[in-house]
């Protein structure tokens, strides 16, 4: 079934094919996780949503699925970011370090995260269920770290617009002024990659990002875009 | 980007509507927006179904669609600088400073990460 096909609300085919790929980066093999962990982790995430009230009673029975892959520390991280991330603190950076998990594999549970509220809350907009995800695919773990990773001020490591690497170019096209929030988790550069590739289709394109008249969405003016994504920074308490 | 985006288009728009959506932004369909996306990213399943319907009426089905892909985005992007606790670039910090206290924002638990 395509994914926004019970939608009562026009999703152009772009979408659907582009939330599609990304439903199933889910559930397959990522930098530090399997295919099938990190499908736990996306189901962890959307019962920590549900738990919170801020995901549907008709999500799909995934999230009452618990495969036992996820460990404490995972779950405590998963649930501040799907659910609360009003409240994170350093402390949750700190603490999952402290208890053993590693920098990469924090930012990939929070790529992981973040990307699956974006699916799930433009299913919850239109009021229809989520996706169900994919099976987990076979497969391991690239293990590949990027070669240039610097300290830049966030609490994990980044890839940073200038001098960044083989993977830097890769991922920003030569900006040397990539704004922090498309590199704040590029140490996982597949996830940043995802993260720009929806933010280009949904938000806006950077080249555009100035151009205070610019929409990319007729029904909305640029003004309407804003009130939406500032409502929701400020429900988010995201400072950024 | 809000305040920037009305002044372009002589609107005078009211920020603090943004932290309190009881308040009017000034902006056209600016109160069905507000509360459509308070909605989704709320958990009163009641009200969003009724912002989603005073959203259509007021603005199309389209509308509801791009909002829906518009608050998914930001849903996404608050996450994921929260989680990694990415600061502010300088030249936005400065942009804003005249707001932020006036607003609010200063006291967010995620401000520690800019403000330090």
């Amino acid at each position: 079934m395509a994914l926004y096909e019970n939608s009562n609300f026009p999703i152009g085919p772009e979408t659907e094919t582009v939330h599609t790929e990304e439903l199933a980066t889910f559930s397959q093999p990522g930098v530090w996780f399997d295919g099938a962990e990190r499908r736990s982790i996306a189901q962890a995430a959307r019962r920590a949503r549900i738990a919170a009230g801020i995901q549907g009673a008709n999500t799909t029975s995934d999230a009452e699925h618990d495969d036992g892959l996820i460990d404490e520390t995972m779950r405590l991280v998963i649930d501040a970011i799907a659910a609360r991330p009003m409240a994170i603190t350093e402390d949750l950076f700190d603490d999952a370090i402290a208890d053993g998990l590693s920098e990469g594999r924090y930012v990939e549970i929070a790529g992981i995260c973040a990307r699956l509220a974006n699916l799930d809350d433009v299913a919850r907009g239109l009021n229809i269920d989520t996706g169900a995800l994919l099976p987990a695919q076979q497969g391991e773990p690239s293990r590949e770290t990027p070669s240039v990773l610097k300290d830049e001020g966030a609490w994990a490591k980044t890839i940073p617009s200038s001098g960044g690497g083989p993977e830097g170019e890769a991922l920003y096209g030569g900006n040397e002024m990539q704004p922090f929030i498309y590199r704040s988790i590029s140490q996982i550069p597949p996830e940043a990659k995802r993260q720009m590739i929806t933010g280009d289709l949904q938000y806006l394109s950077l080249e555009n990002f100035m151009d205070f008249n610019y929409s990319a969405h007729p029904s909305l003016t640029r003004a309407q875009v804003e009130i939406l994504s500032g409502r929701v920074s400020a429900f988010n308490e995201c400072f950024y | 980007m809000l305040r920037e985006s009305c002044s372009a288009n002589n609107i005078d728009v009211n920020l603090e509507a943004i932290i309190d959506p009881r308040q009017s932004t000034g902006v056209p369909g600016g109160d069905e927006l507000l509360a459509f996306a308070n909605g989704v990213v709320g958990n009163d399943t009641e009200a969003l179904d009724s912002a989603r319907e005073k959203l259509a009426s007021a603005l199309g089905a389209e509308a509801v669609s791009a909002a829906s892909l518009i608050v998914g985005n930001y849903s996404r992007n608050d996450r994921a600088a929260n989680a990694i606790g990415i600061p502010m670039e300088p030249m936005f910090l400065e942009m804003s400073e005249d707001f932020r206290e006036r607003l609010g924002i200063n006291e967010f638990t995620s401000a520690a990460n800019s403000l330090k």
